[in-house]
């Protein structure tokens, strides 16, 4: 027990206050009340919540001059002492002493606890600490009864697990909404996705068919045309076999013409009496007496005359040739005109 | 039929292909996007049951350390009780951690610590001190009236503690075992 509380120097007063295991403090403010309390408090803490925490603040706080000193008494034998003192080098130092004699921080402390462990304890100091703190010094002094880490690690854990989870959701939920804004920023077109494919596909159809009926358009013009080239190329062959046929024939009468003399007219004329000469009346006219040239004299003339005014074997075949067309196919005008036109190609060429 | 007819009519089948095309693409990707939308509020569906699942695990531990630390929270209280002249402690670990530390009030009326009035302090502060195994008290009972002074000064007897006790009055009757200084 703390018999007696004293002090020097501490809020301008110096007391040596007994105390019993119940003491009350009676007097008006100001008379010393708070100042033992705080002495006691001092001695046995070294400081009092709000004062500071160096001894220069403590010094500053309590005393009135360059010196403090507070003390307690355990069981009315042993004086414990504090003291605060200002140097010359204006900082403030700490000193201690048990019984009167100067001892060490660790004797003072040591001595005081086992003179009777003294503990003063202030509450405020207490509701100052961390929940931590608060924590380990109840367990200190009333354990749980299991294990409180292990327990606490679990919950530790499992809310980290929740708080990890939440910020997924979270997370999640804003990917979700950013999705349905880009969404209504999409104009929608009309129908659903299957029914737009029905339309595609409908079309494609729709595209086939009438790719299928270009083509064909495509092809029976195309065998038009081969057609027409076709006939075309067969109209041509034709026209070159005719002219081939007619220069042939052209040829062998010109070959048949060298052979004839007046006596194979003459001749031909006696096997066929009558015939050519009908035909003869009708091309050139009247039948003469002279059996050759006398009998036709028209061709005989136009013969001559084509010489005459300087016509050409051309025409003189032209001749022919229309007597050919009127079917005077070995009449004695022709045989005439065959012999006309050799004779002038014979003199032309020497 | 008109192959010119026809030709106009691939170019016309082919622009709406065209243009159907794009329409498809747009559906293609609303519908990609909902897709992902549904596949995000899945997994926040399933991380919301996890949650729910993992907090009844929290309440199940909290409870466990509720009951592991309940022998603390008696002892202190019961220590308490033994001071405190009127009304009972109200300690408790909370759920993040923290120590709450209140006065359940005679009207049944819960305030923290730090909503106590100062007289409420003058009663509350040494019988915590005390629960803490402070073996001397300090009471600053200025703010006690009478009655509560009495009331108070009557609860230290029967603890094993020295006390020291102030106030401006000294009441009319205080116990023998208390020794009254005047200053």
């Amino acid at each position: 027990m703390i018999s007696k509380v004293t002090a020097t120097g501490f809020k301008g007063c110096d007391f040596e206050q007994d105390l019993s295991e119940r003491t009350l403090f009676v007097g008006p403010n100001g008379a010393g009340k708070s100042a033992r309390s705080q002495a006691l408090q001092l001695a046995v803490n070294g400081g009092v919540i709000g004062a500071g925490k160096t001894n220069d603040d403590i010094l500053s706080t309590f005393g009135e001059g360059d010196k403090l000193v507070v003390g307690v008494e355990i069981d009315g034998k042993y004086l414990f002492q504090r003291g605060f003192v200002r140097g010359a080098s204006g900082s403030v130092s700490q000193g201690y002493k048990a019984g009167g004699v100067k001892v060490s921080k660790d004797y003072f402390m040591k001595a005081l606890g086992e003179s009777g462990a003294p503990v003063v304890l202030n509450v405020a100091d207490f509701m100052a600490l961390s929940d931590q703190k608060k924590i380990e010094a109840l367990f200190q002094l009333y354990p749980p009864a299991g294990d409180i880490s292990a327990v606490q690690g679990k919950i530790d854990t499992s809310k980290e697990k929740i708080n990890s989870l939440a910020a997924k959701v979270k997370t999640s939920e804003q990917a979700a909404a950013r999705i349905a804004s880009s969404k209504s920023q999409i104009q929608v077109p009309a129908g659903t996705l299957a029914e737009v494919d029905a339309q595609i596909s409908a079309l494609e159809t729709e595209l086939k068919e009438a790719q299928d009926s270009l083509t064909q358009i495509r092809l029976e013009e195309q065998r038009a045309a081969d057609t027409l080239k076709a006939k075309e190329e067969a109209d041509r062959k034709e026209k070159e076999r005719i002219q081939a046929e007619e220069k042939a024939k052209a040829e062998k009468a010109a070959a048949e013409t060298t052979a004839i003399t007046d006596e194979a007219v003459q001749k031909s004329l006696a096997e066929r009496p009558g015939e050519m000469s009908k035909k003869c009346e009708a091309l050139f006219g009247e039948k003469k007496a002279n059996p050759l040239m006398d009998q036709y004299p028209s061709v005989a003339q136009a013969v001559q005359g084509v010489i005459a005014n300087n016509g050409s074997a051309a025409s003189i075949q032209a001749i022919i040739t229309a007597m050919d067309e009127a079917g005077c196919e070995s009449c004695a005008a022709k045989m005439i005109a065959r012999r006309e036109l050799r004779k002038y190609k014979e003199a032309q060429n020497g | 039929m008109d192959k010119q007819i026809i030709e106009d009519q691939i170019i016309g089948i082919n622009s709406r292909i065209t243009a159907l095309r794009k329409d498809r693409d747009v559906h293609v990707r609303l519908q990609g996007l909902n897709v992902e939308a549904e596949k995000l509020r899945g997994e926040a569906s399933a991380d919301a049951v996890q949650i729910e699942k993992e907090k009844v695990v929290v309440t199940v531990l909290l409870a466990q350390r509720q009951q592991i630390v309940q022998s603390t929270i008696v002892g202190l209280s019961k220590r308490m009780v033994e001071i405190l002249p009127v009304g009972r402690p109200d300690i408790s670990i909370t759920e993040d951690g923290g120590v709450y530390i209140g006065w359940v009030r005679q009207d049944g009326k819960k305030v923290a610590y730090a909503g106590l009035s100062g007289g409420e302090k003058a009663l509350f502060d040494p019988a915590l001190a005390y629960a803490l195994k402070a073996n001397v008290l300090l009471q600053e009972s200025a703010e006690l009236d009478e009655e509560r002074l009495l009331e108070s000064l009557g609860k230290f007897n029967g603890a094993k503690v020295q006390v020291v006790a102030s106030t401006c009055h000294a009441p009319e009757a205080v116990g023998a075992e208390w020794k009254v200084v005047s200053l």
